[in-house]
């Protein structure tokens, strides 16, 4: 910073001086990245992400509300929607719905909803995840990790799959733990993985 | 040295989801402001990059940068004290380092690295500015 303050008679001006450059390295840098952006193949969406802490979104200002709701309903944060449990047993039974387990390879390990496959936030790193190609895009999906109060894994992978098309996302309340605590079927060795015939 | 940042930043670039899950990771911030950071800070890093190879606007470019790295160093062991595990997100290209001991040494020897940088051009100016303006008599004992 010596150069910003030469002499003590010169140091608010040149203070001023480095201030300004510095602003306008930062202005251009933002209008750079806004550009480059909108410009990109999957343009992450400036508006709109997840909001509320799932533990108390909008539509559950308390835990009384939460197990008051209907088991139909599915609450809306922000861009991502939450499926209660009783819901998400019901779109089970009715294998309509594909399970994704957000969770580290060991915790997917020691059980899992069974046919559910493992698609975690590192996947996503380098682009892309590969698992996306053999997933359908018109298909519904419901993702969960551990407990949707302190995970966060599950609201993750649910956005980035919605920058990469996917529309019938939804994010499981309490995850997995309230899954493991009803008794709900589980499976402990990997998913078998999507067949050929299956891929998109 | 420079060149590590501008190649952290065009990294970043490749992948801008990757680089908001990293952001996310650490639970500093709320998403929507996670957003904007992911889109914003790759090109700070190369843009200061560009600042201190090129010798223009050096000094402001090294300014910012130890201003990030200090950010960064801060999160990282913000996250090795809370046991998060996650990835430094620094590079976000598969190979990046854990949140730990490590990734924090390798932050402190860029802040190393960088400060010097532009505080020895800051410092060399004011120098050769006296010299040439004001001829010293300097006294030997």
């Amino acid at each position: 910073m010596r150069q910003c303050f030469p002499t003590v008679t010169e140091a608010r001006h040149k203070l001023y001086f480095c201030i300004s450059r510095a602003v306008a390295i930062l202005v251009l840098s933002f209008l750079l990245g806004m550009g480059y952006n909108s410009a990109s193949d999957y343009p992450l969406p400036l508006w709109g992400w997840r909001g509320e802490d799932p533990a108390k979104g909008v539509a559950t200002a308390s835990n009384d509300m939460f197990l008051a709701a209907d088991d139909d309903e599915e609450i809306s944060g922000n861009g991502i929607t939450y499926v209660q449990p009783e819901q998400a047993r019901k779109w089970y039974d009715s294998e309509k719905a594909v399970f994704l387990d957000a969770r580290e390879e060991e915790e997917f390990k020691k059980g899992h909803v069974p046919r559910a496959q493992r698609l975690d936030p590192k996947q996503f790193r380098n682009g892309k995840p590969n698992l996306l190609d053999y997933l359908p895009i018109d298909q519904f999906y419901i993702i969960y990790c551990e407990s949707s109060r302190e995970c966060g894994a599950a609201e993750i992978v649910a956005e980035q799959m919605q920058i990469y098309g996917y529309k019938e996302v939804q994010v499981l309340r309490e995850g997995w733990e309230v899954w493991k605590r009803n008794g709900w079927p589980e499976e402990t060795e990997g998913s078998k993985p999507l067949s050929e015939g299956e891929k998109r | 040295m420079a060149g590590i940042f501008l190649l952290a930043g065009v990294l970043k670039l490749r992948s801008l989801p990757g680089f908001l899950v990293a952001i996310e990771g650490y639970r500093l911030i709320p998403s929507p402001l996670a957003v904007w950071l992911s889109i914003w800070v790759p090109w700070i890093e190369i843009l200061t990059s560009i600042c201190l190879i090129s010798g223009i606007w050096r000094d402001v470019g090294g300014v910012i940068l130890t201003a990030l790295l200090i950010v960064f160093t801060a999160a990282v062991i913000s996250a090795w004290a809370r046991g998060l595990d996650i990835e430094c997100g620094c590079f976000t290209a598969g190979t990046d380092t854990k949140v730990g001991l490590l990734a924090v040494v390798r932050n402190v020897c860029l802040l190393a690295l960088v400060v010097p940088s532009w505080l020895y051009h800051g410092a060399r100016k004011p120098a050769m500015a006296e010299t040439r303006a004001s001829p010293r008599n300097d006294v030997v004992e």
